[in-house]
């Protein structure tokens, strides 16, 4: 399991390293007076992308002669993906308030998209009941809005 | 000697204090709590240094950085499993002391430990800083970039299981630096048409994306985790002065490996603490005795591990260059404030320097009290429920991102670097040292195009500067170093976390 998440980030990251390294290759570079001795807004990116290339193959190669080496163990305990999705069902439904959270902040106010997103991850994260979950979200809430808006004097949307 | 003077003035005021008290509290429960760090805790407290006065805030960060690293030796001590990496190697006496029923000797040890490692970091953090600073006004490109250069690779040489994985986690924080304007001529790269990226990624939602969301993502994967093993202090019985008169040789030696480890760029506390524990053994009588509860091992570690803070400001402060992961986000704090720490900092800004200096002291002095008199009552908060705690963090890392600029495209920034940190991490691919290289990054792009401007594209001048030349081989020799504490490393695997 641990060699294919190796090989899986290798290949991830071989993959970013061609892309960056493509995008260093668009950049243009400055025509002017340093441009003979300055080596140039693309100078490191090229050397970067090259670098995090190499690294990524010696990391899926060192991973495969390891996978080589040793006995491959066949485990009877594989999961499907419903089962890794029901696993970190709590994360990805963390993951997906908070990608919608700063999209309501400016419509909904500090005070409702807080205190909403709080209750929501309370409710997600814990069995508590629902009138202790508003309670501590509203608690959370003004505590917040206490030391950042009203302390601190920060113009919250 | 006036501004030593101006600088106490600023600090003895109970405002100061209160925000030190309040910073070494929250230290304390970040670094207790196995999950959050020093690092997430000053991040997550730096956009409120916005707001305050350089008087207050500094020395509230600084207290939060000492308190974070003293903090992780109370679940290192109470539950073998270190609340922050630094403590590790405090598990291996801590944690046989407690379980024979020594547990608040234990606390005692390490507290008073960790706040001398500190003091005489501060000490040296004092006298030396000012005199690095001097001798750095005369660098040019050249010697910067060599020295830059001794922290872009022992970053890639720590952290990690695997130095390829440590290397792309360095090579990605380059990546993430390139974003927006370049440093020389300010011309746009890798910012895709977008206004935003054009500005760059700022550090600070940066660092609580990599830092506090990915933590709290972690916290939710492991929520069930239980802190029923943690029992209750009954009685606390505190370790007699005696203890630290006997291993006063170790507490010096711990105190000073730990300046010289927090000094050098990107190596950290946890090494310090491996390191001075490692030689505590290798010179004691009692060797047979360390991993058996016994008092010497928590000292080596905690006097090295509290060490490094103080070891570490002294490159960040003379040079402008941080020397861990807390400093990287403690130099944002300093920008924040509109000071830039570097050579001149102690020309310009001898006031603060002083101030940061005095805040140091304090904050370590405090840690002991607070240490001493809240053995009990550090215990019991590692009983917070976990998802209240995962909410107030997630909440604070929102809201503190958004402060900083008033912008929603921070918040935005944070998420997005937080779920890549949390997939970084289930890869096993480290994050601090991808936190350094992006602090770390602009420096060295900067000062290696300028150097190749004034050599006129030539790499031979490169080779010619005696600092340079230094650099160089300090360099090769602490990755030589490093290499062979960490293959020696006959703890680490002995250790949960």
């Amino acid at each position: 399991m641990e060699d294919k998440k190796d090989l899986v980030t290798g290949i991830g990251f071989f993959s970013l390293g061609i892309f960056l390294l493509i995008q260093s290759l668009l950049l243009e570079n400055y025509n002017g007076v340093v441009a003979g001795t300055d080596p140039g807004i693309k100078f490191l990116p090229i050397i970067i992308s090259i670098l995090l290339i190499l690294d990524s193959i010696l990391l899926i190669t060192t991973n495969i002669i390891k996978a080589r080496t040793r006995r491959i163990e066949k485990s009877n305990n594989s999961i499907s993906v419903l089962e890794t999705i029901d696993r970190n069902k709590k994360l990805l439904l963390t993951i997906v308030i908070l990608i919608v959270f700063p999209f309501i902040l400016k419509p909904a106010g500090f005070l409702i998209s807080v205190s909403v997103f709080t209750f929501l991850l309370l409710r997600i994260l814990s069995n508590s009941r629902w009138h202790k979950s508003v309670i501590t979200s509203l608690l959370i809430t003004l505590f917040c809005y206490a030391v950042f808006g009203y302390l601190f004097k920060i113009p919250l949307p | 000697m006036s501004d030593f003077l101006q600088a106490l003035l600023l600090v003895f005021n109970i405002k100061t204090f209160a925000f030190i008290f309040f910073g070494t509290f929250v230290g304390i429960v970040f670094g207790a709590l196995p999950g959050l760090t020093a690092v997430m805790g000053v991040a997550l407290l730096m956009p409120l240094t916005f707001f305050m006065p350089a008087h207050y805030g500094l020395p509230m960060l600084i207290a939060v950085y000492c308190g974070g690293i003293y903090g992780g030796s109370i679940t290192a001590i109470l539950i073998n499993t270190p609340g922050t990496p630094a403590s590790a190697a405090t598990t291996l006496d801590g944690y046989p002391m407690a379980k024979r029923g020594e547990p608040g000797k234990a606390l005692s040890i390490a507290v008073i430990a960790s706040g001398f490692g500190g003091i005489v970091s501060v000490i040296v953090l004092t006298f030396l800083s000012p005199i690095l600073g001097k001798i750095a006004l005369a660098f040019g490109p050249i010697e910067y970039f060599s020295l830059i250069l001794i922290g872009v690779v022992l970053i890639g040489f720590l952290s990690s299981d695997s130095i390829f994985k440590s290397i792309i986690a360095a090579l990605m924080g380059f990546v993430l630096s390139f974003i927006g304007m370049d440093p020389i001529l300010g011309l746009p790269r890798f910012d895709f048409g977008n206004y935003h990226l054009f500005q760059g990624i700022s550090l600070i939602p940066a660092v609580i994306g990599l830092f506090a969301i990915s933590e709290v993502f972690v916290m939710i994967t492991n929520i069930q985790t239980s802190t029923d093993d943690i029992k209750p202090i009954k009685k606390v019985t505190y370790a007699k002065p005696e203890v630290f008169l006997r291993n006063i040789k170790t507490l010096i030696k711990g105190s000073l490996i730990g300046t010289f480890i927090g000094a050098v760029p990107a190596v950290g506390s946890s090494t310090g603490g491996w390191i001075s524990y490692g030689e505590a053994k290798r010179a004691s009588k009692n060797q047979d005795k360390f991993g058996t509860g016994c008092a010497e091992g928590i000292i080596a570690s905690e006097s090295a591990n509290n060490a490094v803070p103080g070891g570490a400001m002294i490159p960040l402060l003379s040079l402008g260059i941080p020397g861990d992961p807390v400093t990287a986000v403690l130099l944002g704090g300093l920008i924040i404030q509109g000071l830039t720490p570097g050579p001149n900092f102690f020309l310009k800004h001898a006031d603060t320097a002083y101030m940061i200096f005095i805040a140091f002291f304090f904050s370590n002095i405090v840690m002991v009290l607070l240490g001493l008199i809240g053995v009990r009552f550090f215990a019991k908060v590692l009983h917070i429920p976990k998802h209240l705690l995962a909410t107030i963090v997630m909440i604070l890392s929102l809201i503190g991102c958004y402060a900083i600029n008033n912008s929603i495209f921070d918040i935005k920034i944070a998420i997005v670097l937080g779920i890549f940190a949390f997939l970084m991490k289930s890869v096993k691919v480290p994050i601090a040292p991808m936190v350094l290289a992006l602090v770390l990054a602009p420096m060295f792009e900067q000062n290696l195009r300028r150097a190749m401007i004034l050599t006129e594209g030539s790499i031979i001048p490169f080779f010619q500067s005696p600092v340079a030349l230094f650099f160089y081989g300090l360099c090769i020799l602490l990755m030589i170093g490093l290499r062979k504490t960490k293959n020696t490393n006959f703890c680490e695997k002995n250790v949960k976390k």
